[in-house]
């Protein structure tokens, strides 16, 4: 019965099969990612998106009608109902059938509270890694200083597959390169521990483009003990030359810095931290955690990158001190060009103008098995095309990518 | 002149027409609106004036005619103005020397203190304010409003102390509860929807005696729909404060989650009310600043603890006491207009509070 729903579907006229729209959307990755995508190509497939989530989707179907859309009133992505990400605790916000859903990502929080869940089928799940890995070259492996000596700026590594990430995924595969991977160190648990963590998966998929061993993951046991994390950092600099690319946590990083009066890392490292706290450690403004690994790490701050993501999203924005070239962008989110963001005033529900305070909502092409529009609990500021991170919302309860260490 | 005479007088001060004192606080007490503030302090004030008096006969005792040595000290919330001026209105009529420790920036306490010299500067020497944290320790008796962790705080440093008395009144939670079938009741529905309006709307929600959420027995959605206009109709009389950030973003992201699980009616283009219909759960926390959510009367937990006030409408009394303990019953339409002759677990009993001097 549900395969005769979907070829159904499918028929519909001017709704795309999930195979086209994926096509769609992997050619506008393949674009790769310092170009902005025209408003107008990003509209098309923004509706045809929303098309085919409000045919597919039953309770985002029935969400949208409450609110009086369809897509026979919705012209223009602004207009697609944005759902709350508490949304995906309630339903089974998908257009996956059951026996598709190869994988669940869910949110971490605690264990009273029921974790958002955010379905991928293995078509999904290739183009939630297909989206990831451009934007993770771009803005945290070759980021910051243009010196690329090997010893200052960001460490040269190969790009992977080009079939699927197209410009950004061209194979480098001389010598040189291979010579200067940087070791990759990840402090997080396992996607062994962490089977549904987004977060951990993005690590993993990270971890094989780079061709990175799989003890790259420091895992949930040292997690547990700063000193633990500081000897899994220090064995991985063993070997130099070799720069380290240091990926975690801000609580992790927290922990590790508390351990640690100074942990140099060699020249042309690299770290990237994300997700808050969650009432693991003291909380650390990121501003003063930028400082503190810079100060301890002796990594410069060009070479500390902030990624903001959630399970509910297929893709990530990315902060450092000269994202883009820009000056003016220094430490504001920047996220591909298949996403836009919007930054919602509370009071009048009508998107903040530029410089002022308002709740951040994502419009992610990526997410095409689910819905398209996200409504976070988050609070930025919209500068140009980026966003600052001011925080999370009064109220919200506490959750993101710091959960996924055992507590 | 007895202490509740003179009181009566102050009040009635309040109401007269073009009130130097009423138009002072709706100038001063910004976190409502002039309107709102007009409305409630009218009511308020009207209450002291017909009731002080009957107040002090019954539970003043006749010593309280004498000016009492001892020290009693207020310390108040200011979420609102009622409780603060009821607590110095008691006060006063125990005879005690009252030390107030108003919040910060709220401007009430000493505005009635001022309308108080006005009809008896003698008995306003009774008051005296103070911005010290610390006044409680001075005083024989102490009467605290406030969140739970404030009161407790204070409670536990004043045991420390031998032989002084602590009232503490902390969060509380008032509900709605009523029948909407057209055959339950003997008033039209559009009262019933007013009246709810009005209990839900009155001083943007912030007291305790403020409904968070109306239990139905009938058709919830229809009521809920009803409500939402007559929220709209009130808003435009009596218009709530313009919030700050931090509260407008609480109420949009409450009202984003509940837009997914239940169902919700909302001022357009402002956060200026909410209704939300939830036929899942029991109970959820408003935002406030009128934000309130309706469900079936089902999911009514009898064992709901500290419920301050249960307004009903096409329910007898028994039948909602039978479902609900609360300190306070009373008719829809009245949750925010308390008598000034019950204490309704809001306050201490004048007598509590006078010591022979």
């Amino acid at each position: 019965m549900k395969t005769a729903r979907h070829k159904t579907a499918v028929a519909t006229p001017g709704l795309l099969s999930p195979e086209q729209l994926d096509a769609r959307i992997l050619d506008l990755i393949a674009r790769g990612v310092d170009r902005r995508c025209p408003d107008a190509g990003f509209n098309r497939l923004a509706l045809a998106l929303f098309r085919h989530q409000f045919a597919r989707n039953t309770p985002y179907r029935r969400f949208c009608l409450a609110l009086g859309s369809s897509p026979a009133s919705v012209r223009h992505w602004t207009q697609i109902p944005a759902v709350p990400t508490t949304a995906f605790k309630d339903s089974d916000l998908t257009t996956l059938a059951p026996k598709h859903r190869s994988t669940a990502f869910h949110s971490s929080g605690t264990t009273e509270q029921r974790p958002s869940r955010h379905f991928h089928s293995r078509e999904t799940l290739a183009l939630y890694e297909a989206a990831l890995w451009p934007m993770f070259v771009a803005r945290v492996l070759e980021s910051g200083p243009a010196v690329r000596d090997g010893r200052q700026g960001g460490p040269r590594v190969p790009r992977g597959d080009s079939s699927m990430i197209g410009r950004a995924g061209r194979t480098a595969h001389s010598t040189a390169v291979q010579d200067a991977r940087p070791t990759l160190v990840i402090l997080t648990p396992t996607p062994a521990e962490a089977p549904h963590s987004s977060l951990v998966h993005m690590m993993e998929t990270v971890r094989r483009h780079l061709g990175a061993p799989k003890a790259a993951f420091v895992g949930a046991a040292a997690l547990e003990d700063g000193r633990a994390l500081a000897k899994a950092v220090q064995s991985s600099m063993l070997h130099p030359p070799s720069s380290i690319l240091l990926l975690g946590t801000a609580f992790a990083f927290v922990r590790l810095l508390d351990a640690v009066k100074s942990l140099p890392l060699p020249p042309g490292s690299r770290v990237m931290e994300t997700g808050g706290y969650k009432g693991h450690t003291r909380e650390v403004p990121r501003k003063e955690l930028h400082a503190l690994i810079s100060a301890k790490l002796r990594v410069p701050r060009s070479a500390i990158v902030s990624e903001y993501g959630m399970c509910e999203l297929s893709s990530q924005f990315y902060a450092s001190a000269d994202i883009g070239l820009r000056p003016s962008t220094s430490g504001l989110f920047l996220g591909p060009p298949w996403t836009r963001v919007q930054v919602i005033d509370p009071e009048t529900g009508r998107e903040a103008r530029e410089g002022e305070r308002g709740l951040i909502r994502v419009c992610d092409l990526a997410n095409r098995a689910s819905v398209i529009a996200i409504q976070t609990e988050d609070i930025g500021v919209r500068r140009g095309d980026c966003f600052e991170l001011i925080g999370r919302a009064p109220q919200a309860e506490a959750r993101g990518c710091s959960l996924t260490v055992p507590s | 002149m007895t202490t509740g005479q003179i009181i009566a007088a102050t009040a009635r001060l309040w109401l007269t027409p073009r009130s130097p004192w009423m138009t002072r606080a709706k100038r001063e007490l910004t976190a409502f609106s002039p309107q709102m503030v007009e409305l409630g302090l009218r009511e308020l004030f009207a209450e002291i004036a017909a009731n002080v008096e009957e107040l002090e006969r019954r539970e003043a005792p006749s010593f309280t005619f004498h000016v009492s040595r001892f020290a009693l000290c207020h310390i108040l919330s200011g979420n609102l103005p009622n409780p603060g001026i009821v607590s110095i209105v008691i006060g006063l009529l125990s005879g005690a020397r009252n030390l107030v420790k108003p919040a910060a920036g709220d401007p009430m306490p000493a505005l009635f203190v001022e309308s108080l010299a006005v009809a008896d500067t003698k008995l306003a020497r009774r008051v005296k304010l103070t911005s010290d944290r610390e006044a409680y320790r001075r005083a024989d008796i102490v009467v605290a409003y406030g969140d739970d962790e404030t009161i407790a705080s204070l409670q536990k440093h004043r045991r420390q102390d031998a032989g002084a008395t602590f009232f503490g009144f902390g969060h509380r939670v008032s509900i709605g509860v009523l029948d909407f079938r057209q055959s339950a009741i003997r008033i039209p529905q559009s009262s019933i929807i007013a009246a709810a309006a009005r209990d839900a709307s009155l001083w943007d929600q912030q007291g305790c005696m403020s409904p968070q959420c109306f239990y139905v027995r009938g058709d919830a959605a229809a009521f809920a729909a009803a409500l939402a206009r007559e929220m709209e109709v009130f808003d435009r009389r009596w218009p709530r404060v313009e919030l700050g950030f931090e509260d407008a973003v609480a109420i949009a992201r409450v009202r984003d989650e509940w837009s997914f699980r239940g169902r919700v009616w909302a001022s357009k283009g402002s956060t200026h009310w909410t209704v939300v219909l939830d036929e899942r759960s029991s109970w959820a926390p408003s935002p406030l600043n009128r934000f309130v959510f309706v469900r079936p009367v089902e999911l009514l937990l009898k064992d709901k603890s500290k419920i301050s006030t249960v307004g009903f409408a096409g329910f007898s009394l028994k039948e909602v006491m039978g479902r609900v303990r609360a300190d306070r019953y009373c008719s829809l339409g009245e949750m925010q207009r308390p008598s000034l002759l019950l204490t309704s677990g809001s306050r201490p009993r004048v007598g509590d509070l006078a010591y022979e001097s």
